[in-house]
């Protein structure tokens, strides 16, 4: 863990002083710690599994095996959450369409549209768009997600 | 700063009603009076948050109405109602933490939702009592590992750990009877790895090879990667038993030469542990892998009559469960019939695929379109029932599908699927 956070530290120090955003600095935090090779014009697949494997409650330190995929672009499939709010800039993907015991913030992946709303559907979605990772909290201090992706819009 | 802020709000008239003299008179009125209804107010808040909150805030919010003692419990006793006869409507995520308060009485109704199979969060009741289990409740918690739920089975096997040693040991032949039938029967993988990992802990070593069996698993339900999620679950609880995880990698096909290698080395390593002769895995048991030709799907998974898988494979076969399942033979002819009939009904319901709300009843047929990928028709509820809430052409649909089912040799099942079916979407 040490590790990476010092190589994350470094590779931020690095791309902060010549000025790239944090899409250029996460290929140097991948390729450093042994992640998946990649650039930052490459798409990886990721797995609901994968982001699900590994211990977080609230306030923990994210662990290196899913921080590495910060800032990449990645495709995922999964499924929307039953209750997905129709005509919303955002939806939960789950490794289910029953979402059964994805209250677990590592259990699923909150997806932002940029360019569409959402309308339900039970079947397997496969998405692109650009991943992160981290604690974002509510106005209460409430931990919303760890899993972002953002993406265009969503295929009919 | 919410607080701080409602603080300095009100220090004027606190320092009124308090007819404070001095600075410290004035603070220490501020800390008595401020704090009551700022406590109330948040307890109001985290409750609704708890029950009505997004998914993801719920189990937060209810565990800081733990942390906040005394106060929220009383509120909590307070929406359980006379004799706890409000309970479900705490929702899963308060009940599960419910048995953190300490308090006898919310206990009490902890068990009273355990014995009401009506009630709908019976798993997570039963996982707040196994947190902390009481001495005199041992053997009660044990005895749900006979429970039809298989969240209430997994809470039984997983407070084993944490019962007192003294009680657990004068049940020590019923406990180790129930693990070894459990690891050998459960239909549910994850009853069976949390039978085995409790049977390691004991000293058996060797049930660990039947989650070095999961590492090999490549089945899915339709597109749901079931073998996936099992490798990743077993190669996260060998690791910790084995202290590193051999290089396999769960997201790879275990036929990989790396990950084929790591088995080895771990299936080795658990051997190395065994004293005398190791278990046999089951057949029954053995890694499933991906069949190809399923053509319809039926999943059922309700809170209160429990999970089912079913598929219908193009070879005339219906596969029971996850996993290998049961494999039953049909009358040739009958699943092509079948996908013909119902893919005729489903195209009366033009684009609409989900009805009902969100919940913990759901029902999902899939049928294989003509593209090769998956058409999925989902109902889904709460607690409540809603009469007809499956439309008339999925009603059908799933009529046929039971119809299917070799009733001769499958009645049990064919009266539990029913009776789910009648659960989740109503009559048909």
């Amino acid at each position: 863990m040490k590790r990476i956070k010092l190589v994350l530290c470094c590779c931020f120090l690095s791309s902060s002083l010549v000025g790239l955003d944090a899409g250029h600095a996460a290929p140097c935090a991948a390729s450093d710690i042994g992640g998946p090779a990649r650039s930052h014009e490459d798409v990886i697949e990721l797995s609901l599994q994968k982001l699900a494997d590994i211990e977080y409650e609230p306030g923990d330190d994210i662990d290196e095996q899913v921080l590495v995929y910060d800032g990449l672009t990645i495709k995922i499939t999964g499924y929307m959450r039953t209750g997905t709010v129709e005509g919303a800039k955002w939806f939960d993907l789950t490794n289910d369409s029953c979402g059964c015991g994805t209250s677990k913030l590592q259990h699923f992946v909150r997806v932002t549209l940029e360019d569409d709303t959402t309308r339900f559907q039970p079947n397997e979605l496969s998405l692109t768009g650009t991943f992160s990772v981290g604690e974002k909290e509510d106005e209460d201090g409430f931990v919303e997600s760890i899993y972002r992706l953002t993406i265009k819009k969503l295929d009919d | 700063m919410a607080r701080l802020c409602n603080a300095l709000l009100a220090l004027p008239l606190l320092l009124i009603c308090a007819g404070a003299q001095d600075p410290s008179q004035a603070a220490q009125a501020l800390a008595q009076g401020a704090a009551e209804p700022d406590e109330t107010a948040k307890i109001t808040k985290y409750l609704d948050l708890a029950i009505r909150g997004r998914i993801s805030v719920r189990p937060q919010a209810a565990k800081r109405l733990v942390k906040m003692g005394d106060a929220a419990r009383a509120r909590i006793q307070e929406a359980c109602g006379e004799n706890g006869a409000q309970l479900a409507e705490l929702g899963p995520y308060l009940v599960e933490v419910l048995a953190d308060f300490g308090d006898s009485e919310l206990r009490g109704y902890l068990w009273q939702g355990l014995r009401d199979l009506d009630f709908p969060w019976r798993g997570p009741a039963a996982r707040s009592l196994g947190q902390a289990p009481l001495e005199a409740e041992v053997a009660q918690l044990l005895a749900l590992n006979n429970d039809r739920l298989d969240q209430v089975r997994l809470a039984a096997i997983e407070s084993l750990d944490r019962m007192p040693p003294a009680a657990l040991e004068a049940l020590q032949t019923q406990s180790r009877e129930a693990l070894l039938r459990l690891v050998h029967r459960d239909p549910s993988d994850r009853v069976r790895r949390a039978a085995a990992l409790r049977l390691d802990l004991e000293g058996e070593h060797g049930y660990l090879l039947w989650l070095v069996e999961d590492l090999r698993r490549t089945d899915t339900y339709f597109r749901l990667p079931l073998g996936e999620q099992a490798r990743f679950a077993a190669n996260r609880a060998l690791k910790k038993r084995l202290g590193q995880d051999f290089g396999f990698r769960a997201e790879d096909p275990p036929t990989s030469e790396s990950n084929a290698q790591a088995i080895a080395q771990i299936q080795a390593a658990v051997l190395a542990r065994v004293k005398g002769p190791a278990p046999q895995v089951p057949d029954a048991l053995r890694a499933a892998q991906k069949t190809e030709g399923d053509l319809i799907g039926l999943e059922l998974r309700s809170c209160r009559v429990g999970e089912f898988f079913l598929r219908w494979n193009r070879a005339d076969v219906l596969y029971i469960g996850t996993g290998k399942g049961l494999a039953v033979p049909l009358i040739p002819g009958t699943v092509e019939r079948l996908d013909g009939a119902l893919k005729a009904l489903v195209a009366s319901l033009g684009k609409e695929r989900y009805w009902g709300e969100v919940g913990c009843d759901l029902e999902q047929l899939r049928l294989v379109n003509d593209a090769g990928s998956v058409d999925a028709f989902l109902i889904s509820k709460g607690q409540a029932s809603v009469p007809d809430l499956r439309p008339a052409a999925l009603d059908r649909a799933v009529a046929l599908l039971v119809a299917s089912i070799p009733a001769e040799e499958h009645s049990e099942l064919v009266r539990e699927v029913t009776r789910a079916l009648e659960v989740l979407g109503g009559e048909f």
